[in-house]
């Protein structure tokens, strides 16, 4: 398998690379999946972790708000072992209670704020199943929220009338609502509201 | 008008600037008594920005369809390494039955999927009679040229503001079976088979059979078709009575 240097998995990264994004997957999750599990977390919450830091280190990279102090596996480590510290003390967990099984630094006051938060959460469940509709409700949602006239995406559908591509938009969001509601994750933020 | 879509358009017609000033201002009052419609709004909002920050999306994509990979692949590589003697035996048997099966059975034996094909009608004469808005012409219109995906959107529509519609549920399970959708078509028919005042009911439960045949779920099946063949006032009987015979099971 082909070997990346950090620089080359931030810039693969940025890119949003193929090759480099399952070099990163094929290098850490097992770890992160390790460390979870390690401290009474489940596969789903490893991948919901792994999926919560890459995204972090990518958008920081693409704001240029990253400037790498250690190697990229401890950092992305750092980054999952601090997720999953908010989310055991979220749950009442003590996370003093933590153990730990790759070398790991602390984050910033800063970057730790950042690292996740309710609008974060939300954002990413709301993808989740987003990503889990058909093609169709995916790419009719999206040209909806750019707001792109009725007719035009009437014809880029290929439907039949703009009644229909009405009815059809409002069932995917409909389809998408009840997955979301149905997820135990959005209790938290549906209650909330 | 269905509250729901109503308030899905009332949003729309807000978020692309298409009301005067006076509505804008009455919407957002609006937007501050009625807690469905700002329920409603908030998550239009939410899925606005979920979804049009494409980047992350398009990321988050990758690392499911990665994740999805590995989580297969070490299911049967974790099956196989777990019970290679027994998983080289299975394989074994597996093929010689198939071998069997292509000589002896399938001449005599019909598959599921073959009696399913048989037995299932897809002309369903339109009885519809109750209610008569304009989502319902267009589905049963969409429903008459065969355009099933389409036809089953406004059934769900109707559906939604008149969960009771059993009328209405049937034509909608039709679609899905038409549409390979056999999950969904199930649980509408089990809906209308349960339910005693239902005129479409005889039918659902034979459309249920079909289905459970269809998805090799083969026991419910039977269950189901003998129930009906033994009821002597059936519209069903006779087709139940031959496809038990098919199968072995009288």
């Amino acid at each position: 398998m082909l070997h990346y240097s950090d620089d080359e998995v931030l810039v693969g990264l940025i890119r949003k690379d193929e090759k480099v994004i399952r070099y990163i997957f094929n290098e850490h999750f097992n770890t992160i999946k390790r460390f979870i599990a390690h401290n009474n977390g489940t596969h789903e919450d490893a991948e919901d972790v792994f999926q919560d830091a890459v995204l972090i280190i990518y958008e920081k990279v693409r704001d240029k708000d990253l400037n790498l102090e250690c190697s990229f596996k401890t950092f992305i480590y750092s980054v999952s072992r601090h997720i999953w510290f908010q989310k055991l003390e979220k749950n009442r967990i003590n996370p003093a209670n933590i153990g730990d099984i790759e070398n790991f630094i602390e984050l910033s006051d800063e970057m730790m704020y950042e690292v996740y938060d309710e609008d974060r959460e939300r954002t990413k469940i709301f993808q989740q199943h987003f990503l889990a509709l058909g093609q169709d409700c995916q790419k009719l949602l999206q040209l909806f929220m750019k707001k792109i006239p009725l007719s035009e995406i009437m014809k880029i559908m290929g439907y039949k009338s703009v009644k229909y591509t009405k009815t059809r938009k409002f069932l995917c969001k409909e389809r998408l609502k009840k997955r979301i509601i149905n997820d135990p994750r959005s209790q938290n933020f549906l209650i909330n509201e | 008008m269905n509250e729901k879509v109503h308030y899905s358009l009332l949003i729309e017609h807000y978020i692309n600037g298409e009301m005067d000033e006076e509505q804008a201002r009455n919407f957002l009052l609006r937007l501050k008594e009625d807690k469905d419609l700002a329920a409603e709004y908030k998550f239009e909002q939410d899925l606005s920005v979920a979804i049009s920050d494409e980047d992350t999306l398009e990321l988050r994509k990758k690392l499911i369809k990665m994740m999805q990979e590995s989580k297969t692949k070490t299911t049967v590589l974790r099956y196989i390494y777990s019970r290679p003697y027994q998983y080289a035996a299975a394989a074994v048997i597996i093929l010689l039955i198939s071998a069997v099966s292509l000589v002896f059975l399938m001449p005599h034996k019909p598959s599921n999927e073959r009696l399913f094909s048989s037995y299932y009608n897809s002309e369903q004469p339109i009885r519809i009679t109750r209610g008569s808005g304009t989502d319902l012409m267009e589905a049963l219109r969409l429903f008459q040229n065969k355009e099933y995906q389409q036809a089953n959107d406004y059934f769900s529509l109707i559906l939604q503001g008149d969960p009771n519609n059993s009328a209405v549920r049937f034509y909608s399970s039709i679609c899905f079976i038409e549409t390979s959708q056999y999950d969904q078509a199930i649980t509408h028919l089990s809906q209308i088979a349960q339910n005693p005042n239902s005129l479409y009911r005889k039918s659902a439960e034979w459309y249920l059979a079909l289905c459970y045949l269809r998805i090799n779920q083969t026991e419910k099946a039977v269950d189901l078709f003998r129930h009906i063949a033994d009821d002597h006032i059936h519209d069903y009987q006779k087709d139940a009575i031959r496809i038990l015979q098919e199968l072995n099971q009288i």
